[in-house]
């Protein structure tokens, strides 16, 4: 989403940069912005146990000592591998959908 | 209604989330990065003397790129984006606006309906703060919230605004009168003197319509009648010659080019009754290179551009022309034990700048 125009109508201009690689500052920009948002999500979790202790819904340790029945701990396996696949796959560097041929398409001028 | 917006869970969590890592930032990051250019200085068995210098030496350091990048970044996320403190109050927008747009007496608030803000001011989004301080009949109220974590090191109980008050009344040396706060933003500066002095008569200037509203709101709640905030240019008041005991100013000449502080400090003198004092509290680094390495940076970092120029300007020479005889420029303690040694953390180079002018 882009910013709202500015109040004068003046044009943004390429944010600064720090590092010898630009790349470098736009990651770290979704870095911290997922840093940020996994604390919000942290709070929310961290709340919404007081709060659910607090009515007595949660009973206190309940869920630091919870134990998964063999059908919960299955789910819970596989969420976490398919997590852990997902974000590993990135490191590999390799296309997750089929581009154009490394030797270019020529070959598929048919003239 | 501006007093008591409700609290946001989220909100709330990702501002502190922001502002620990300003923490941080403040208190170990900028250590490390002065250890780092010490440790350069011994490397290379030459201190620098000047800022190039300095860059020279770290500027493409690591630690010195991920320690700017954090100053910028960390500003940016304090007022944009989802929980960005610009966007976040614009959902009470309306009732913000309408409660600051209640009529307040003509003795705590006279604008300019008229008034053209100057381009140098319209065309940089000072703070970060998208759209500056003066464009959203919100404004002066989201810059109020951003300014508590501007220098995190702050003592609130025992505010730098205080500490400027008490300066200025001290080196008045007579018993003060009347006493004039130029770019007052939303009048915590102007404050102490208004709350703390009943009988002085204080005038707060603004360029902001938005800071301005804020501060005569604020003036209001406190049942203040001994002040008034006005909507005017710092080099053009529109004041009377001679009204006024104390001329000040708090982080104002930083946001002026050159050319409008020079006119601001002539419009000062012709303000200030014989015997009477001019003190600015602003930035200045003058004699240290990493100092001024950083605080070069920062002003870029933080949409500040004047800084520089205003680091470069001869201020004495500027008194001087306006009329002024002797200036002194001095360290300001903005919080206990700023000025010492063994203070480690990032600060910013506080100073004050006083003038008399003739009896």
């Amino acid at each position: 989403m882009s910013p709202a125009p500015h109040p004068t109508g003046m044009p943004y201009k390429p944010e600064q940069t720090f590092f010898k690689d630009p790349a470098i500052d736009r990651v770290l920009a979704m870095v911290m912005t997922m840093a940020a948002e996994l604390h919000v999500a942290r709070d929310r979790l961290a709340t919404l146990e007081m709060v659910l202790e607090t009515a007595g819904t949660l009973p206190k340790g309940a869920l630091d000592g919870f134990t998964p029945t063999p059908e919960q701990a299955a789910k819970l396996t596989a969420e976490r591998q398919a997590f852990a696949q997902h974000l590993m796959l990135q490191t590999l560097g390799i296309e997750v959908s089929l581009g154009a041929p490394v030797e270019g398409v020529d070959k598929f001028d048919r003239d | 209604m501006i007093n008591d917006i409700p609290p946001h869970r989220p909100f709330d969590a990702f501002q502190s989330f922001v502002l620990d890592c300003k923490l941080f930032w403040t208190r170990q990051m900028f250590p490390e990065v002065r250890r780092r250019h010490e440790a350069r200085v011994a490397e290379v068995g030459t201190r620098p003397q000047t800022l190039d210098e300095v860059t020279c030496l770290i500027g493409s350091d690591t630690t010195v790129e991920f320690f700017g990048w954090y100053e910028r970044h960390m500003q940016r996320m304090k007022y944009s984006g989802r929980h960005g403190l610009a966007e976040h109050y614009a959902q009470y927008r309306d009732q913000i606006r309408d409660e600051l747009h209640q009529s307040v007496p003509e003795r705590l608030l006279k604008l300019a309906p008229a008034f053209q803000q100057p381009d140098y001011y319209t065309s940089i989004d000072i703070h970060q703060h998208p759209g500056g301080v003066w464009s959203d009949d919100i404004a002066g109220y989201v810059y109020e919230r951003g300014a508590k974590s501007t220098a995190p090191m702050l003592n609130k109980a025992e505010s730098l605004h205080h500490r400027l008050t008490a300066a200025a009344l001290s080196r008045l040396g007579r018993p003060a009168r009347a006493v004039v706060d130029l770019g007052c933003g939303f009048g915590g500066s102007t404050r102490p003197f208004y709350m703390d002095n009943p009988a002085l008569d204080v005038v707060g200037l603004e360029l902001s319509e938005p800071c301005l509203r804020l501060a005569a709101h604020r003036a209001m709640e406190e049942q203040a009648t001994n002040v008034q905030f006005r909507q005017a240019d710092a080099a053009d008041t529109g004041l009377e010659a001679e009204r006024f005991d104390i001329v000040t100013s708090t982080m104002m000449l930083h946001e002026m080019p050159p050319s409008h502080v020079r006119q601001m400090l002539k419009e000062s003198h012709r303000l200030l009754a014989p015997g009477g004092v001019s003190i600015h509290l602003d930035f200045l680094v003058r004699d240290d290179p990493f100092k001024a390495f950083m605080h070069h940076g920062h002003s870029a970092r933080n949409n500040e551009p004047f800084m520089v120029p205003l680091n470069k300007m001869d201020m004495e020479a500027a008194h001087r022309e306006a009329g002024f005889d002797e200036v002194e420029i001095l360290p300001f303690e903005e919080f206990s034990g700023a000025l010492s040694v063994e203070m480690s953390a990032w600060r910013f180079p506080w100073t004050l700048i006083i003038a008399h002018k003739a009896a």
